[in-house]
């Protein structure tokens, strides 16, 4: 037995240094056969860099990038000329206020990773137009920026009220609201065909807007965006809404003031008057 | 049983060793590995695009059913600036026939990608808003344009290209300073073929076939069809026309009788005419 266990562990021996030995050849990797030189960045690239993705951690794509668009739909680059005109007033409206209400920090957690600029309409079908796109809490995609004039008052205000939605989208991921709680105030009037009603109606039912009524997440970035919008706006509108359709705006403005308070801390109201002074002074930049 | 052991043992050394020894070289049927090969395909391309002192022409059929063909000319500067023109309509702030510059990108896919990066005449054919005027029925798809390009193969003064929304073959061929020129002119060219309402096939006995013509400008799409409405060259309604300034051409071609084709027309005392192995294919 002793010779046998002898035998066996002669053999392991010649068999370890075997695999040691003969599986020594690739030492190194080498360099990569991609070429990996970064691409040269313009001014344009510089600027982002320091006024978004250094201070807000968003990167900006507004050079084409199959990967971060719909593929089926004909969509096209925003005019480089448009980019940096676009990207301030944006600033100033939507990163600058909540920076100033909520803190850089605050901004930088939640905004999205990724802005994406699109120059075309992203028309649906059914007679409706895409204005943006928040997708996995971390991209918000913006449409028809090539016809945007940003010296346009009100075509400002619908462009950031997009933002400003698709961005209550993200919180709403980070932070859920009580959906459950906001959505039976109106239960009975959401509606797919939504685009087939007006504003007035939607008004009347106790809807910002006719697009509120396709469903409650949609409802609860409405109440808030039409809000940071332009808060002297809203309050026209609310005034004149019919009495039953303005107690119920008025009982979804008090749930989405406090869902602010409560997952963020932010005074909704101080908020909206700042992000309402910004786009005035937007319009002048 | 000592040897039984021994001959197990050498036995099971060889077997351990040669299996733990086996290389993964094998004898390999191209000289570079695939991502050189790619990063060579790309350099080619990258070559081609730019060393062409007048750069590149291409009439892009993007639906060969319903519309016509755009032409663009692509003066490729540097690895990531072009210049480009079209013979495209003017839209809003856009001149096509003005040289505007923008940028490009080559790109690893499943080929060398030549994708149009930032806005230029190219995506105006993209655009789902820009739509003919007689065809409300496109908003959604205008044009249907692609603006990204699947390398597949460099023959002589031409590259050849798939689009990668819808495979579309599209050939860039080496353009020259008078295209450049010429450009300016396939608007008139347009305004003529406007007029012309007959088609005729002649064959070499003097039998013709006589066809309604009737070219849209906004769509570039001409309708030829019998006088009784009842067939159609091709049985494709019609054939999308791609402007020259002394000429025409078309796609998909007409087929003849014969086993020709037709594909370009000159103008020519008023008429665009088409001649192959006797036969005469006139527009007036």
């Amino acid at each position: 037995m002793k010779t046998i266990n002898r035998y066996i562990a002669l053999f392991s021996l010649v068999g370890a240094l075997g695999l040691t030995t003969s599986c020594s050849k690739e030492d190194s990797l080498g360099e990569s056969r991609l070429k990996v030189t970064p691409e040269e960045k313009s001014a344009l690239d510089n600027w982002i860099d320091d006024n978004y993705t250094y201070p807000y951690n968003m990167a900006v794509f507004y050079r084409w990038d199959p990967a971060k668009v719909d593929m089926d739909r004909y969509l096209t680059p925003v005019a480089v000329e448009k980019v940096q005109p676009t990207l301030k007033v944006i600033d100033k409206i939507w990163l600058e206020s909540y920076e100033t209400i909520a803190g850089n920090q605050f901004v930088k957690r939640t905004a999205p990773r990724e802005l994406v600029m699109v120059g075309s309409m992203n028309m649906n079908t059914g007679a409706t137009v895409t204005l943006g796109l928040a997708e996995q809490g971390v991209r918000i995609s913006l449409f028809q920026i090539n016809s945007l004039d940003l010296k346009d008052k009100e075509q400002v205000e619908e462009f950031v009220h997009t933002i400003q939605h698709e961005y209550v989208h993200i919180l709403n991921q980070a932070e859920p609201f009580d959906e459950s709680e906001y959505g039976k105030l109106t239960a009975a009037d959401y509606r797919g065909d939504w685009h087939l009603t007006t504003d007035k109606e939607a008004w009347a039912l106790g809807f910002i807007s006719n697009y509120a009524r396709s469903n409650a997440t949609e409802d609860f970035a409405e109440q808030a965006s039409w809000m940071l919008r332009d808060i002297v706006g809203y309050e026209e509108i609310v005034a004149k809404a019919p009495a039953s359709g303005r107690a119920l705006i008025r009982q979804k403005e008090a749930l989405v003031v406090a869902y602010y308070k409560r997952a963020f801390d932010i005074d909704f109201y101080e908020l909206c008057n700042l992000t309402t002074a910004n786009t005035e002074e937007a319009i002048k930049l | 049983m000592k040897r039984i052991l021994m001959h197990i043992g050498v036995l099971a050394t060889v077997i351990v060793s040669a299996v733990s020894c086996q290389s993964d070289n094998f004898d390999s049927k191209f000289d570079e590995n695939p991502t050189e090969r790619l990063e060579n395909r790309r350099t080619e391309l990258r070559n081609e695009l730019v060393y062409s002192t007048y750069g590149w022409k291409m009439t892009y059929f993007t639906d060969d059913t319903q519309l016509g063909g755009f032409t663009h000319l692509f003066k490729f500067i540097d690895d990531r600036r072009v210049v480009m023109a079209s013979d495209f309509f003017a839209v809003g702030d856009y001149n096509p026939l003005q040289p505007k510059e923008s940028e490009y990108k080559l790109q690893l896919s499943n080929t060398i990608g030549l994708l149009f990066t930032t806005d230029n005449y190219i995506h105006l054919l993209g655009n789902n808003s820009i739509v003919p005027p007689s065809r409300e029925d496109l908003y959604g798809v205008g044009y249907k344009g692609d603006f990204e390009y699947s390398y597949y193969s460099s023959e002589g003064h031409s590259i050849y290209f798939k689009t990668v929304r819808d495979h579309i073959g599209i050939k860039f061929e080496r353009a020259t300073q008078q295209d450049w020129n010429d450009l300016q002119f396939n608007q008139i060219t347009s305004d003529v073929l406007k007029g012309k309402k007959k088609l005729i096939i002649s064959n070499a006995s003097g039998e013709t076939q006589e066809y309604n013509f009737s070219f849209k400008w906004d769509t570039r799409f001409a309708r030829i069809v019998t006088p009784d409405g009842q067939y159609s060259v091709n049985r494709n309604a019609g054939v999308g026309v791609g402007l020259r300034k002394d000429g025409i051409i078309i796609s998909p071609a007409i087929d003849l009788a014969d086993g020709t084709a037709v594909t370009e027309f000159r103008l020519e005392g008023g008429s665009f005419k088409a001649e192959i192995n006797g036969n005469t294919v006139t527009i007036l």
